[in-house]
């Protein structure tokens, strides 16, 4: 009795094992860094659910992922009015939801009120506020939904008004916030407006992507299959996708070589310059628009000097701490806004270098001559053993150069986010990621009235650059006044940028159709799997 | 005839695990102390050019990710991990020793009360008791010693408070008792000499005891301030790297492997040395 009963616990053990190594040539798998926090495009805000809800919905206008040209999505064309300031677009009649209903404009206008609606308190809804009133809404001061730029022309036709010329507006439509969601469903699980519904279970949630949910076993994976109902079904070859959450790198590159999985989602930073030192040719090393930067808290001594902040950004070997530490070729960051960005021209260059003497000159004027009397500063950062050799190199090129004293803090990642809005910090490590392709996704967070501003520095010239700016429609003087804004805020230095980031992972050569973007917008409708080599990866050399 | 001291030393010099472990003991603890002085590095001097390179004529142990000397360092968190074994197992034998001889000889409603409390701080998590000190107080060398120190002397409170509970009943103690000596003369001069065999012998295994934790504290990210570092705080960078720098691992794992089993047959020694059966 009992050796059954083993043999049947070990079955069920390795049926468990067997999830991973499916080696279905319809199944892409991909692993996440998390489980998804929900599958509803307007509660999220993470790259995880980024990356899996790409797969599920799709928003009027899709980027094309090699060259980020806006491509038809639910609309099949758009207009804009010469004052690019009105957006008509017509929707394609084909669009269906997973269910089989038709999509409308009124399910655009629906969701659009939904995740603006100040009852659902979504956490993105700030990216809806080009469109006109947008705001006043969102934030309780308009109560009247109509008054926003929204507004249905027919079933099939729908007009978007903006506040500004907004050259970026096209290529937010790719972000989840813009999604439509559908109502219908919605209601029939529960409240619109409310954020734990169960409207997004197995079984509940209706998408109107390539893909439609097949099944969510929270811990296990995201799976998803083909929408057979998608509008462009015709183009769709992967029969399923399946996500899996795995939060350690390490584990990650085991399922990796063991043929497990097909793309990571990271590479641990310790193997990445062997795997280039040996041409490794799974290893994908993509630009990404994103930023590495330490926030100074300006409202603590000594850092309330912005001589002191200076000298401190000044002291930094940027590129060093790239090649030495990043080891992927990432650019040292001698301003905020990466090269990448679009709508930006050519003004990338870097505003700060290092400089040893005009450093020590500017401490000394501060009152700091030589690091005399410098109070030693805390440098926090999220516990990461990539945070930690960074933070330490910083902090002896400032004792090298400078003579100043650091001390080194880690707090884990939730603790570490509190430390920040609470603004009880000196200086943190921290990162931004673009929302959007355009310099303004950096700059706006610097606002001073920006909640993501924890600096406690505020520039009234600075807000005026950004405004002027926002309403500015050609695109090239816009151009220069952001970078006007650029130079304010690396001047007075409530920030100090140290490297632009790059994605690094690992992607089998079995995928194909694969493309990388620094939208990081993916072709999940055009991957094929082709049975080319085998699926497990050994460590090259061995 | 000879002074049951010297029997024991006779008896610790035959043992030859022992005097080896001695030996090997206190090399490495000069290693740390002087070698640092002699090395062409320092224990925080960057090479971000040279990067992570293997064991070879410029650096013995290889170097880690920053370009830091590994043999340096290693060296200089030796000094970091044996100062924590001493004071951390000076103030636990203190404290603890005083504790438990005055919980034992006195006895009674004093002597509940006094192990009732040992009860309770032995019932706090460790691990939590630390962290709550280093968020309470920030981070500090000086309270990393405290806590451990707190936590080790509760064990050695019990011991001796045992030895006394036997000891008094003996007839010298009572000898003594009898001719009028005050309870802190019996037990300084009568109970303290006849427990040192046990206190040494304990003493040597609290330390690797001490030095344990102190690693396993570091590991977890809450021990020392860097760039100053300490054994287990390179056992727990080096473990990262295990894949593609081996050497990071191995050599503070080795230095520290060595210690530990020096400290033990060293304990064991002293304990057959100071205990015959």
């Amino acid at each position: 009795m009992f050796h059954r009963l083993l043999i049947v616990l070990l079955i069920c053990i390795f049926a468990g094992c067997s999830d991973y190594s499916n080696t279905d040539k319809k199944m892409l798998r991909i692993a996440v860094e998390a489980d998804p926090k929900s599958l509803d495009p307007q509660i999220v805000s993470g790259l995880v659910e980024s990356n899996i809800l790409q797969s599920l919905f799709e928003g009027l206008v899709n980027l094309d992922p090699v060259t980020l040209e806006p491509i038809p999505g639910v609309a099949e064309r758009w207009d804009i009015s010469p004052d690019r300031r009105t957006y008509t677009f017509y929707l394609d009649k084909n669009a269906r939801w997973s269910d089989g209903v038709a999509i409308t404009s009124a399910d655009f206008v629906n969701s659009w009120e939904r995740i603006l609606n100040p009852l659902f308190a979504a956490e993105y809804a700030f990216l809806l506020y080009p469109i006109k009133n947008a705001k006043g809404y969102n934030l309780g001061s308009l109560k009247d939904f109509s008054q926003v730029g929204i507004r249905i022309k027919d079933t099939h036709t729908l007009e978007v008004e903006l506040d500004n010329p907004t050259p970026y507006f096209l290529t937010l439509q790719v972000n989840f916030a813009y999604y439509p969601v559908p109502k219908h469903v919605i209601e029939k699980h529960g409240n619109l407006y409310e954020q734990n519904s169960r409207w997004t279970r197995t079984g509940n949630l209706v998408s109107n992507g390539a893909y439609k949910l097949n099944e969510w076993k929270l811990g296990q994976y995201v799976s998803v299959k083909r929408n057979t109902h998608f509008r462009d079904n015709a183009h769709t070859s992967l029969e399923t996708i399946r996500f899996y959450p795995i939060k350690n790198q390490e584990t990650e590159e085991r399922a990796f070589r063991a043929g497990q999985i097909h793309i990571t989602a990271n590479v641990p930073f310790t193997s990445i310059a062997e795997r280039i030192s040996k041409k490794d040719p799974t290893l994908k090393i993509d630009p990404d628009l994103g930023v590495y930067y330490f926030m100074l808290n300006v409202a603590k001594p000594p850092l309330n000097d912005p001589r002191v902040r200076q000298a401190l950004s000044l002291a930094l070997n940027r590129k060093q701490i790239a090649d030495a530490i990043r080891q992927r070729g990432e650019l040292p960051a001698g301003s905020l806004i990466s090269a990448d960005v679009a709508n930006y021209a050519n003004l990338s260059a870097p505003l700060i270098n290092e400089d040893i003497n005009t450093a020590r000159k500017l401490l000394a004027e501060a009152g700091y001559p030589e690091g005399k009397g410098f109070p030693a500063v805390e440098l926090l950062y999220n516990t990461s053993d990539q945070h930690k050799q960074i933070a330490v190199s910083v902090q002896a090129m400032w004792k090298r150069h400078l003579n100043i004293d650091t001390l080194l803090l880690n707090q884990t990642w939730k603790v570490y986010l509190e430390s920040r809005n609470q603004k009880n910090y000196q200086i943190a490590r921290a990162g931004w990621f673009a929302d959007y392709n355009d310099p303004m996704t950096f700059l706006e967070i610097w606002k001073s009235d920006s909640g993501m501003n924890q600096s406690h520095w505020k520039s009234i010239p600075f807000d005026q650059l950004l405004d002027k700016a926002a309403k500015e429609p050609d695109v090239a003087i816009r151009a220069q006044l952001l970078r006007s804004a650029e130079t304010i805020l690396i001047n007075e230095t409530p920030l100090i940028p140290v490297f632009f980031y790059r994605r690094a992972y690992l992607i089998s050569p079995n995928v194909t159709g694969w493309s990388s973007n620094v939208m990081n917008v993916r072709p999940y409708q055009r991957i094929q799997l082709i049975n080319t080599q085998p699926d497990t990866h050994p460590k090259s050399g061995k | 005839m000879s002074s049951p001291q010297q029997q024991a030393l006779r008896r610790f010099s035959k043992n030859r695990a022992s005097v080896c472990a001695l030996f090997v003991l206190l090399t490495l603890i000069l290693a740390c102390v002087i070698g640092p002085f002699f090395s062409p590095y320092t224990h925080d001097e960057q090479n971000l050019n040279l990067g992570a390179v293997a064991p070879n004529a410029q650096h013995w142990f290889g170097t880690d990710v920053l370009g830091r000397d590994l043999l340096t360092r290693t060296l200089h968190g030796g000094r970091i991990s044996f100062l924590v074994g001493i004071i951390a197992t000076f103030v636990s034998l203190t404290v603890g020793v005083i504790y438990g001889t005055i919980s034992g000889y006195l006895g009674g409603r004093v002597d509940s009360a006094m192990m009732r409390l040992v009860d309770t701080i032995y019932a706090l998590p460790f691990v939590i008791f630390v962290i709550l000190l280093m968020t309470l107080f920030g981070r500090n060398i000086l309270l990393l010693f405290a806590a451990i120190g707190m936590v080790e002397w509760l064990s050695m409170a019990r011991i001796v408070r045992g030895q006394v509970l036997t000891l008094k009943q003996q007839t010298f103690v009572q000898a003594a008792r009898c001719m009028g000596q005050s309870t802190t003369s019996i037990m300084s001069r009568h109970l303290l000499p006849n427990m040192l065999g046990i206190i040494v012998i304990y003493a040597t295994l609290t330390v690797p005891n001490v030095m344990l934790l102190e690693a396993f504290i570091s590991f977890l990210g809450l021990g020392i301030q860097a760039p100053n570092t300490s054994w287990g705080d390179l056992i727990q960078s080096g473990a990262t790297t295990l894949e593609t720098h081996p050497w990071q691992l191995f050599f503070p794992a080795m230095m520290f492997s060595l210690t530990l089993f020096a400290l033990n047959f060293l304990g064991d020694g002293l304990r057959d040395a100071f205990d015959p059966r």
